[in-house]
């Protein structure tokens, strides 16, 4: 019976040391189980006296029985094995270890197999009952353990179980509760209605079927408490399959409800979020759209819920979508990835999405949720904002390039310039460059730039500013800087005026130019700006006297055609009439007299004309021969004096005595130089005016002063007065007729002469004076007399010279008288005037007088009675020149003394047989 | 000497049958000139008045009245053309023959002669017969 024992000691596993503790302690019980059976056996033997071998085994299958019940399979086999041994041994003959009968072996045999029985079936009962007993202990415990509440009826419907759960629920104890009613204990109502529900453990006695609650049932609990609840009842049916009671179970949905609560609410905000949100599996499936993703993406919940997320993902972000994914499996989020997405209708826009991973109760990740907006009109927002910023930020730097190479300081200032409280915002680097001051010196120090203005400019400069600034706009202004080495920088401020809204100037901004160099270049331009005004100005007055001459010219061919045409007039109107033949004899001579003034002043105008021309041209000759001034402003005097005394200007010439004053010249040019002379004076004096002329003589030459208390000349036209064709007054109105080469002639004999004339005057109507300067003759001698000239011509009677005083106002007549007494025999005193004649006959002895009635001032007859007054003159012989030949005429000239009387014009061998025959009657009377 | 029978007749002929066109007023501040126009414009049988300044050509006109005036142009103080122009000016002038005779070619020409009053224009030396051939058309 090796068997049993291997088979015990096979049990002892090897396991913790207590439970082989206590399976060895149950072998060695299943041992000690049939050592008890031996020795009861050995006592019951020796009690009733058996019989070795009566009923071996009777205590052993107690003992097997025992051990199989309460110690198990293994220890109950060796109780078995044990047993068969030892009543092997004491009972069954031949009571040896192991020698066995055939009837002992039966006897063991049947041990065995009934002992083996038991065990088999004590072990299925005991293992039974283990498990029954498990499971019941299982039961309690999850009822126990369990969130439900758990309450158990019997067949009548009374509490029979109620688990921790359903104690703490109703507020029952279930030691109270036990027997008492269900509906006693688990009180339910309506949530809404308050009516009492059915209990749902009649509603299962009843029906038999495992019932569930309605809903929005609530537990009144003991203690006044209400807890909303669920439950379900179930029948528990008995072995007889009738029903042996209910169990209830049911739960707080307390917090089921406010989960719930919370749930649809959360999904009331997602549903109703501006932001587009959309859960999707861990493999991208899309699990929930709400109405924003609808907008966003343009599918409806229905079209997207069940597709991969890819479907609004652009094509080549899907290595994106991977990334997101994985980063949702490793339960990391993604938050606020601005990213693009694609629409149903293929257009993408920017959104920002956040994506977090989804967790189950268990906190196992089961997917993702996605929120996403639309960034678009943020996205153009920046990009238009980025876009300012890159053409602010160009524009700064032009601005700052622009600056950096402008030669001057580009400033910005605020405040009222010329005050302390002047703040300067800005100065470009170059400030330090042109003047070497920091720009932090400037932007610390207020109103520094003032400071620093030349000490001349520094007032100017602060009253320019604030001009500028009161302005409103802007201007510009000049000054000095000293730098910090003390150079000194012209510059140009050139300032605009900054306004506040309400346009008052709040400060001014602008650059300060360097123009040094441009102050440097303005003083040389200066320079070459003078230099060129000069020149022409130089060509303005060239061209302008170009003009002036021609002007000149112009009005002189103008006046010329007046003095020519004037004395035509009366000649070819005269002619035209005598030669009518119809005229009285009378007028006739009166026209041939006018005819011949005019002529002869025709004569005098063309003879200046070609003198001028001749000057012009320089063919001017000058004769040289002694000439007796004294005689040759008398001649000229006389000349004039018939217009003077006709103006009543009275006409002095003062000869300085009776000592001639001679040069050496050409009598007729200086004889025509002061005519001219004179008839200017007289021209130009008012009425009752004056003219002076002054003769004195030095052996160096001869000055001549010819002065007048007239018209004076203007200072400007002084100049002018010897130029040719020049007249102050050229107009139509013209007071002086006259060519205007008068003192143009003046001047070229003068200077021919070697002498020169000048003109003064202390201007309009303050008179003016003429005076000519002329050299002494070649030989030296100023005070030669003319009157030499005489003695030194051949006579051939020198006793008998006849002594000739010629007076006629004419020049040309006069001229014509001198060449007729020119011959042999005679001598000549020509004078031009009465005044001169009577000068001249004061001191002079003549022998004959013949002269013109027609004189001015003084005429014929009158001159006569005077120079008759004389005694040496008393009885010299007078013929009369008249221009009116008419019987009359001479009947007076008899009247007044003359001798004879020869008609204009003069015929000169009946003037000189006029004049013999006189001088012969002289003669010949005593 | 048939030419200058003929031109005598000029003279004589002037002032015939006409008797509205016969006092004249003739005005130069050249004498000569003056009195050589008087006398041709006596003998053609005209009543001359002589004035040797514009002032005094005024004056005479506005003291008598005269058929014709005919005058210088460039005379001191006061010319020609102020001439016409104040005789113009005076009611009984407004009709009157006034004729220029001037020594002037070239600032003073035939235009501005007209515009100031005068009715024609001849320049010195005038041929006398001219001067009565105007002086005939312009009172006819």
């Amino acid at each position: 019976m090796s068997h049993p024992q291997t088979t015990t000691r096979h049990e002892g596993r090897p396991a913790a040391s207590s439970k082989r503790g206590r399976a060895l302690a149950a072998y060695a019980l299943g041992a000690a189980s049939a050592g008890v059976a031996t020795l009861l056996m050995l006592a019951l033997y020796d009690l009733f006296g058996l019989e070795r071998g009566a009923v071996p085994f009777v205590l052993y299958f107690a003992a097997v029985a025992v051990s199989a019940r309460y110690l198990g399979r293994g220890p109950a086999l060796l109780t078995t094995g044990l047993s068969a041994l030892v009543a092997n041994y004491f009972f069954i003959p031949p009571f040896d270890w192991f020698a066995l009968s055939f009837s002992g072996l039966l006897q063991v045999f049947v041990f065995l197999v009934v002992a083996l029985l038991i065990i088999q079936l004590t072990e299925r009962s005991r293992r039974a009952a283990a498990s029954a007993l498990k499971s019941e202990r299982q039961l309690v415990t999850t009822l126990r353990s369990i969130g439900d509440a758990v309450i158990s009826t019997d067949a009548e419907g009374r509490v029979s179980f109620m688990n921790p759960v359903a104690q703490s629920l109703t507020g029952w104890d279930i030691v109270e509760a036990r027997g008492r009613p269900l509906e006693e204990v688990f009180r339910i109502v309506n949530e809404h209605t308050r009516e009492t529900v059915e209990s749902p453990v009649a509603k299962v006695l009843r029906e038999g079927t495992v019932v569930g609650l309605a809903n929005h049932t609530v537990l009144l609990a003991r203690g006044g408490r209400e807890i909303p609840i669920e439950d379900s009842g179930a029948p528990i049916i008995g072995a007889d399959g009738r029903t042996a009671g209910v169990v209830l179970v049911f739960h707080d949905v307390t917090e089921r409800r406010r989960a719930e609560e919370i749930s649809e609410r959360l999904a009331a905000i997602i549903e109703s979020s501006e932001d587009a949100v959309l859960g999707k599996t861990l493999d991208g499936t899309i699990t929930s759209w709400n109405a924003a993703a609808e907008r966003l993406y343009g599918y409806t919940a229905e079209e997207a819920v069940g597709q991969h997320v890819s479907l609004i993902f652009p094509p080549e972000r899907a290595s994106e979508l991977d990334d997101i994914l994985r980063r949702i499996e490793r339960g990391e989020s993604t938050e606020n990835l601005e990213t693009e997405r694609v629409r149903k209708d293929g257009t993408r826009h920017h959104v920002s999405v956040t994506i977090s991973p989804v967790r189950d109760a268990s906190g196992r990740i089961t997917g993702a949720s996605s929120i996403a907006h639309d960034i678009s009109g943020r996205k153009r927002a920046e990009e238009e904002r980025a876009g300012l910023t890159r053409l602010i930020e160009g524009e700064r730097r032009r601005l700052r390039d622009l600056v950096a190479s402008v030669p001057g300081v580009v400033w910005e200032a605020w405040g009222v310039p010329d005050v302390r409280s002047q703040r300067i915002d800005f100065v470009s680097d170059y400030v330090e460059t042109m003047l070497g001051y920091t720009v932090n010196e400037w932007l610390s120090t207020p109103n520094f730039w003032l400071s620093i203005v030349h000490p001349d400019d520094r007032d100017r400069a602060a009253r320019e500013a604030h001009a500028i600034f009161d302005s409103r706009i802007g201007g510009t202004s000049e000054f000095r800087w000293v730098g910090r080495d003390g150079r000194v920088v012209h510059v140009e401020a050139r300032s605009t005026v900054i306004l506040d809204e309400r346009g008052e100037p709040v400060g001014m901004r602008g650059v300060t130019m360097d123009i040094s160099a441009r102050k440097q270049a303005e003083t040389g331009l200066r320079a070459s700006e003078e230099r060129y005004r000069e020149l022409a100005e130089a060509n303005a007055k060239l061209y302008a006297r170009a003009q002036e001459v021609n002007r000149a010219k112009d009005e002189f061919l103008a006046v010329l055609s007046h003095e020519l045409r004037t004395p035509l007039t009366p000649i070819l109107g005269w002619t035209h009439m005598i030669r009518s033949g119809r005229l009285p004899e009378q007028e006739a001579q009166k026209g041939v007299a006018v005819i011949e003034k005019n002529s002869q002043a025709l004569s005098r105008l063309i003879n200046d004309l070609l003198d001028m021309s001749s000057i012009l041209s320089g063919k001017m000759k000058i004769e040289r021969t002694p000439v007796e001034l004294n005689a040759v402003l008398r001649e000229a005097a006389e000349t004039v004096r018939p217009e003077a005394d006709r103006r009543r200007v009275a006409l002095e010439v003062e000869t300085g005595g009776l000592s001639p004053v001679v040069v050496a010249g050409d009598r007729t040019r200086l004889v025509q130089v002061f005519w001219n002379l004179l008839n200017n004076a007289v021209k130009f004096s008012q009425e009752g005016g004056r003219v002076h002329v002054r003769l004195s003589g030095d052996p160096q030459g001869a000055r001549v002063e010819v002065e007048d208390d007239g018209a004076g000349i203007e200072p400007d036209f002084l100049p002018h007065v010897f130029e040719r064709f020049r007249q102050a007054d050229m107009r139509t109105t013209r007071v002086h007729g006259g060519l205007g080469i008068g003192l143009a002639l003046v001047k070229s004999y003068v200077e021919a002469h070697g002498g020169q004339v000048s003109a003064a005057s202390d201007g309009e109507g303050r008179g003016s004076r003429f005076v000519v300067t002329l050299p002494a003759g070649a030989d030296g001698d100023g005070r030669r007399p003319e009157s030499a000239r005489p003695a030194a011509r051949p006579e051939e009677h020198a006793g008998s010279v006849c002594r000739v005083l010629l007076i006629e106002d004419s020049r040309d007549t006069l001229d014509m008288l001198r060449v007729v007494f020119a011959a042999p025999g005679y001598a000549a005193t020509a004078c031009g005037t009465p005044e001169e004649a009577l000068s001249v006959a004061e001191s002079g002895r003549f022998d004959i007088i013949v002269s013109d009635i027609g004189l001015p001032r003084v005429d014929g007859y009158e001159l006569l009675g005077r120079l008759r007054a004389l005694p040496h003159l008393a009885s010299v012989p007078a013929v009369a020149l008249t221009g009116y030949a008419a019987a009359k005429d001479a009947e007076a000239a008899f009247a007044a003394g003359f001798d004879a009387h020869v008609p204009k014009p003069v015929e000169p061998s009946a003037l000189a047989a006029q004049v013999e025959q006189l001088l012969e009657r002289k003669r010949n009377s005593p | 000497m048939s030419d200058i029978q003929e031109q005598g007749g000029a003279f004589q002929d002037g002032a015939e049958g006409n008797n509205v066109c016969r006092r004249a007023l003739v005005v130069d501040d050249a004498p000569d000139v003056t009195e050589m126009l008087a006398m041709l414009m006596r003998f053609a049988g005209y009543e001359v008045t002589m004035a040797f300044s514009a002032k005094d050509a005024l004056g005479a006109a506005s003291r008598d009245h005269f058929d014709m005036v005919v005058s210088d142009i460039g005379m001191p103080v006061m010319n020609g053309y102020q001439l016409a122009e104040a005789l113009r000016a005076l009611p009984d002038y407004r009709g009157v023959p006034l004729i220029a005779v001037t020594g002037f070619s070239q600032f003073d020409d035939r235009a501005r002669a007209l515009s100031s009053g005068f009715d024609d224009f001849l320049t010195k030396p005038i041929n006398p017969n001219d001067l009565l051939d105007v002086i005939k058309r312009l009172c006819g």
